[in-house]
């Protein structure tokens, strides 16, 4: 029997879960890491410079909470990326990649929806624990501005998704162990210019940033950050690129997942 | 086969699994220098245009220390895993070899690594800090401070192994000690921190190395005194590799009478 979405989507739920209940360190972490980043970087950037320095390079009105809330949405953005786009490689490692392949689910809808929940679930946590922080320093404000940002990283979810899809079928194809495209999410975090105002960067990576989804969450959680008095234009700029990106970048995936299973279908992907 | 014969086979062997995996190496540094530049241009948010030659030399060498000490203890500890897992410890045993140097020859892994990626960003940081960045005020210390940095990290890494291969130590530890000893003892001299984290800066192992680094490269003088710090370096590296060798030996102990916690594919 052929399975539904919804069958695939909960195994990746369960899936998920029985990890998390089997890791627990690794919970914890996702709750500790924004803060860890975040009083390192102020801790070291405060010990060289000034917190008035950063507030005048990168255009926010409040460091700490900037900060906090950018590192959630590193994090967030990298989860998204990690689970969709190194499925395969994991499948691959932990020795599941020739079951799944054999389940008569179409391939195109597993690679899809069965990284989906955890990356759903991870990109929210990565954000709700930045949340205590921005309330402490802020308030019901600080609150609003991480409500604003969890929304843009969902936004930002639907272009990123895409894009893991396209990494994640060409590592099928490459038929290796290792993971090829790892540096994909560094690099995605440094032209988003997520720490520093992006104009700093060589304009070749400065153009790059405008085709990376990430790019236009930090840029919304910068101005989540810096408003008292919300602008709605530059939110909706941002908006109206992550959907752009979003449909470019799913349609690139829709007929390049198809190329790849008629080639992984005739030579195999093991 | 002689100790040396066996060591320089046991290098032989990783630096074939290395070219095995050069794709994964090759991503590896490409990986972690973007991470460090990100860390250094997020330091450079931070600091007024004025200042910043006179940061660079300070974030550069914290780059190189973290790559040296990160690489190592992640090559060795983190290595483990994989180590016990597939059975090779009791492989090991059965062949008269001791773990210990296998473990330890992982350094060829994690130095060749920390060398590449200080090679890529170097070009980055001449750009930043200009020619200042690469002066050397007392190589000498430098050498001691790096190899002081090395030998603690190593040892870290070593006695870590050891405590995993009788219980599971999660991974996560390396990471998060690996980033409060960047961030508190590698990066920031104790100088630059506030007075209350200064007792935490050196109560931490690294930052006496990373003075000593410091004051040999940049000619930053060390808040205990230069002596001072040499002495402590060397005592604690020596510690160090001496905790490290008592816990290879209970463990071994251990192993030989009750077996590896894993269970492995004998």
């Amino acid at each position: 029997m052929r399975p539904s979405p919804a069958d695939i989507l909960r195994a990746g739920f369960f899936s998920t879960m029985m990890w998390l209940k089997n890791n627990r360190w690794m919970f914890f972490t996702v709750f500790i890491w924004p803060y860890l980043l975040a009083g390192g970087m102020l801790l070291i950037g405060t010990a060289f410079g000034s917190l008035e320095t950063f507030s005048q390079n990168v255009g926010v009105a409040n460091p700490v909470v900037y900060m906090i809330a950018a590192s959630g949405v590193v994090m967030s953005s990298l989860i998204i990326v990690d689970d969709v786009a190194n499925f395969v490689v994991y499948a691959r490692w932990v020795g599941t990649l020739p079951y799944l392949l054999l389940t008569p689910a179409s391939y195109p809808l597993l690679l899809l929806l069965l990284p989906l929940p955890d990356a759903f679930l991870g990109s929210m946590s990565g954000l709700l624990a930045a949340l205590p922080g921005a309330v402490a320093v802020e308030g019901v404000m600080g609150a609003a501005r991480i409500g604003l940002i969890l929304l843009f990283v969902y936004l930002g979810m639907l272009p990123l998704v895409g894009l893991s899809v396209i990494i994640a079928s060409a590592t099928l194809i490459v038929k290796t162990d290792e993971n090829i495209a790892s540096f994909l999410t560094p690099l995605m975090t440094l032209v988003s210019g997520v720490f520093y105002p992006i104009t700093i960067l060589p304009p070749v990576l400065q153009a790059l940033a405008g085709v990376i989804p990430v790019t236009y969450v930090v840029q919304a959680a910068k101005l989540a950050a810096s408003f008292t008095t919300p602008e709605v234009a530059p939110f909706l700029l941002a908006a109206g690129s992550l959907t752009a990106l979003a449909l470019g970048y799913n349609g690139a995936a829709a007929v390049f997942i198809r190329g790849v299973e008629k080639a992984v279908k005739r030579s195999g992907a093991v | 086969m002689s100790a040396v014969g066996k060591f320089v086979t046991i290098v032989w062997m990783h630096v074939l699994r290395m070219w095995r995996l050069k794709t994964s190496y090759v991503n590896t540094v490409i990986n972690t220098s973007i991470w460090l530049f990100i860390f250094a241009l997020s330091v450079f948010a931070f600091t007024p245009a004025e200042k910043v030659p006179e940061v660079a030399p300070f974030v550069f060498w914290g780059m190189l220390m973290w790559a040296l000490m990160s690489y190592n203890v992640w090559f060795i500890a983190g290595w483990t895993w994989w180590f016990i897992g597939l059975g090779m410890v009791e492989e090991h045993l059965l062949t008269n070899t001791s773990p210990i140097p296998v473990l330890l020859a992982r350094g060829v892994v994690g130095v060749s690594l920390a060398a590449l990626t200080v090679l890529v960003l170097s070009p980055i940081f001449y750009f930043i800090g200009g020619p200042a960045v690469y002066s050397v005020a007392h190589p000498a210390y430098l050498g001691l401070g790096l190899a002081t940095l090395y030998v603690m990290a190593a040892s870290y890494a070593l006695t870590l192994a050891a405590i995993s291969f009788r219980i599971g130590v999660p991974g996560v530890i390396l990471d998060i000690t690996n980033f409060l000893a960047f961030f508190v003892g590698i990066l920031t001299p104790p100088t630059y921190l506030p007075a209350s984290l200064r007792a935490v800066s050196l109560a931490i192992p690294y930052t006496h190395a990373a003075e000593l680094v410091r004051y040999g490269a940049a000619g930053a003088e060390p808040l205990l005194g230069v002596w001072a710090e040499s002495l402590i370096a060397l005592a604690l590296a020596a510690a160090m590799a001496g905790a490290a060798a008592a816990a290879h030996r209970l463990a071994l102990k251990a192993i030989r009478k009750h077996g590896v916690r894993g269970v492995g594919r004998m």
